[in-house]
């Protein structure tokens, strides 16, 4: 995981002017938001003091740079930010100074300089349905994601296109959109849903290879837990309205203004994992329910046709009346289909009617 | 297919497809039953009694004397699961968001805690009821598949929506699907099975009613 | 002509109407009406169960009269009604019935079991499965005009004291036919008079 330019981070630390300290607060919040005993935060420092930079190519797909822009929200002043600095990030369309045919040199010659040990970044979907949909460097998606994780040592979907194709794969899905998931098969994939993913869960899946130099432990969807493991709805501050039946039942009446729950305005956090309830956004200041919007569910897979953003999860996804309409007819019409054949046969009865005669009451065989 | 999309197909072709073949059925059975008729009854009535029959689907709610302490746990046990079940189904604000975008009627909810009551209080009758059936030597023997189907398609929709909102299973979204597939089967086989009286039983309350009031005798 | 199955089987097809058919599709299995049988609370048998007493009855409905009855008919899933059948169920629709209406008033669906047991009866009686007792009063009854076989003269001995009064016999009863004309008198006028 050498990188000819690489600094440990004790240097980088210095060079930032944060103190040890700083430094240490880091490493403890990491170490809680992992679960990790009290005793792990100096072996985290350690670790990170010790690690070498490890090379970091980025590839941008069908995609919006959200989730580039994300990222860097977690650059400035923070210490996520060291995390950046302690990656090498040799390959980003967005963020790299050089461009054209210096940038894909740049690429060919970290994936060969650190072959099996670089981490591959991947934002945005592939599309099948015509390599020509999106193309870099006259490379399609497809090639040169086949490419560079051939020599990766694990791949990181960043964002939901990247992780279950998001936005390209919606209904209809026009490009045959596929997640890096559907094409990677023999690496290791991360996947770092969210449109965008939180800043810090960026950074944080980062920050776990790099000090322990394993994946995190992921869940069925193939996300970190310690991120994704709880549902909104479970972490949400509103969620005592929820259970009082305290409602908005529009965006500007009395239980908006009251800060009750968004549930009824198409909130989908009951159905929706993720961090956003409590590391929440934009250094912790706030997220889309706190600021009076429901959870749109943007680090589900599919969440673009889980049915209206603004109808309660409750509520039917596509509309269900004109079904009810036709069958409601159809059983009419069958219906009096069986009552006229059921009439007939109760005729044919009653002709058949034989007074009983007192004979008639013995059978006589 | 994970549980979002499970859930997703449940609540969009799934649910138009279970309430399509409800009232399909539910129209259908009514169309065959009442389309029978019935011949004039010729005698004159011994009381005129206009709404006799109105009257019986209401009056019989209630347990006549003496058979509350004959059958207690028959009219204990189904005034617990029906009040229980109703509470549960109609306000519930999920149910009542569903019902609205489905019929565009809405009226105000209960906390959940009081929902939670219903549902247990739902749960545990059905399952004494169930007890009941298998004790009982008349309920055993009158009892069927269909009727063991009909306590199993009653009891899933409770079971797995208790267990969806206390979120019993890590996967939220896949038990609330599960919820609400419990649902739409119970939807699909109402008109089928005996689960139809709750449409029949104001049918069969209405003529029994008429005929015993004709006959002078109030039901 | 005579009783048969097919005449039985007739007879139920006439007798079952929309009240039969709600009363079906309503039952629930509650046992609530066995509960106000004298049969079923006197004896503890199960079997008195009013609505079981039904069943020939409830799965001829099933399988002439529901579209679900006949697919099921069709595919062999419910068994047809025989005539061996209606012959083991006729202790129950006759001797184990009084007709008194308890299980009409009390069935929380409303079924009038009571109706559908006189239904059931005549489709029974069509079938040659009315008990033999019944049977003999009822051909009694319409051949000598009494159920209990008793004969136009024995009838004229019972009735021959009740004869008008001869005059010879009013002689002798002054006291009593004055009282009697007395009160047959004094009503009307009354009556007149206050009118």
């Amino acid at each position: 995981m050498q990188h000819p330019d690489n600094h440990a981070l004790n240097v980088v630390l210095a060079e930032a002017g944060l103190s040890r300290r700083d430094f240490l607060g880091f490493c403890a919040t990491l170490a809680a938001a992992y679960a990790l005993p009290a005793s792990s935060v100096g072996a985290i420092a350690a670790a990170l003091e010790k690690a070498p930079r490890a090379s970091v190519i980025w590839l941008s797909f069908q995609e919006c740079t959200g989730c580039t822009e994300s990222l860097t929200r977690s650059h400035a002043p923070s210490v996520e930010g060291l995390i950046l600095e302690q990656i090498s990030l040799d390959y980003h369309h967005t963020l790299q100074a050089a461009s054209g045919a210096a940038a894909e040199r740049a690429r060919d010659a970290a994936m060969r300089a650190n072959a099996g040990k670089y981490l591959l970044v991947v934002d945005g979907s592939i599309p099948l349905g015509n390599a020509g949909y999106s193309t870099i460097a006259g490379l399609s998606n497809l090639d040169m994601l086949k490419e560079a994780a051939q020599g990766a040592a694990a791949v990181i979907a960043v964002g939901t296109c990247a992780a279950y194709g998001g936005l390209p794969a919606a209904d209809p899905n026009p490009t045959g959109a596929v997640a890096v998931s559907a094409i990677v098969k023999d690496k290791p994939v991360i996947n770092v849903p969210g449109c965008p993913p939180i800043p810090v869960v960026i950074t944080g899946v980062l920050a776990h290879f790099l000090t322990f130099g394993t994946l995190p432990e992921l869940d069925d969807l193939g996300r970190p837990k310690i991120f994704y493991g709880e549902s909104i709805h479970d972490r949400c501050y509103r969620r005592p309205f929820y259970d009082q039946g305290k409602f908005a039942d529009t965006f500007d009446d009395e239980g908006a203004r009251k800060g009750w729950c968004l549930f009824k305005l198409g909130c989908k956090g009951p159905v929706t994992y993720n961090a956003c309830a409590t590391t929440k956004w934009n250094n912790g200041v706030s997220f889309p329910i706190q600021s009076g919007h429901g959870c749109l569910g943007c680090s589900e897979p599919g969440f673009w046709d889980m049915g209206p953003f603004y109808q309660a999860l409750s509520m039917p996804a596509t509309p269900v009346q004109k079904t009810v309409a036709g069958a409601a007819a159809a059983g009419a019409a069958v219906g009096v289909a069986v009552a006229f054949a059921n009439r007939g046969k109760k005729a044919a009865a009653k002709a058949a009617h034989q007074a009983v005669k007192v004979e008639d009451l013995e059978k006589k065989s | 297919m994970n549980g979002l999309e499970l859930l997703t197909w449940a609540r969009g072709p799934g649910l138009a497809l279970a309430l399509g073949i409800c009232v399909f059925g539910v129209i259908l059975r009514s169309v065959e039953i009442l389309a029978l008729g019935r011949k004039p009854d010729l005698a004159p009535a011994r009381a005129v009694t206009p709404g006799s029959g109105w009257r019986t689907i209401f009056s019989r709610s209630l347990p006549p004397p003496g058979m509350l302490r004959r059958a207690p746990l028959t009219y204990l046990g189904g005034y617990v699961f029906h009040l229980g079940f109703a509470v549960t189904l109609f306000f519930f604000v999920p149910h009542i968001e569903l019902i609205r975008g489905v019929l565009g009627l809405s009226w105000p909810g209960l906390p959940n805690s009081l929902i939670d009551a219903a549902t247990i209080a739902a749960i545990l009758a059905m399952i004494a009821l169930l007890i009941g059936r298998l004790v009982d030597p008349v309920k055993r023997l009158l009892s069927g598949g269909g009727d063991w189907l009909a306590w199993a398609l009653t009891f899933a929709p409770l079971a797995t929506g208790y267990a969806a909102y206390h979120h019993w299973f890590e996967n939220y979204a896949l038990t609330l699907a599960l919820h609400i597939l419990s649902i739409e089967l119970l939807l699909a086989l109402l008109p089928f099975t005996k689960l139809f009286h709750v449409v029949s039983l104001f049918m069969a309350r209405w003529y029994n009613g008429d005929i015993a009031g004709r006959k002078g005798v109030a039901t | 002509m005579s009783a048969s199955f097919e005449r039985g089987i007739n007879a139920f097809k006439e007798v079952i109407d929309a009240p039969v058919a709600s009363f079906f599709s309503s039952c629930v299995h509650c046992g609530l009406c066995a509960e106000t049988c004298l049969f079923y609370t006197e004896t503890g048998d199960p079997q008195y169960a009013p609505i079981r007493k039904l069943e020939p009855l409830r799965r001829t409905w099933f399988q002439e009269y529901t579209l679900l009855g006949r697919l099921a008919k069709l595919a062999g899933l419910s068994k047809p009604v025989t005539d061996e059948e209606l012959a083991a169920w006729s202790p129950l629709v006759y001797d184990s019935c009084s007709m008194c209406g308890r299980c009409s008033m009390v069935c929380p669906v409303g079924n009038d079991l009571t109706l559908m047991i006189r239904k059931m009866r005549e489709g029974m009686a069509a079938d040659g499965h009315a008990p033999e007792g019944l049977i003999t009063a009822t051909t009694r009854a319409v051949t000598s005009g009494s159920p209990a076989g008793v004969k136009w003269v024995t009838v004229q001995a019972q009735t021959t004291p009740m004869k008008p009064p001869t005059a010879a016999s009013r002689s002798a009863l002054p006291t009593s036919r004055a009282n009697s004309s007395a009160a047959s008198s004094r009503r009307p006028r009354n009556s007149r008079s206050s009118a």
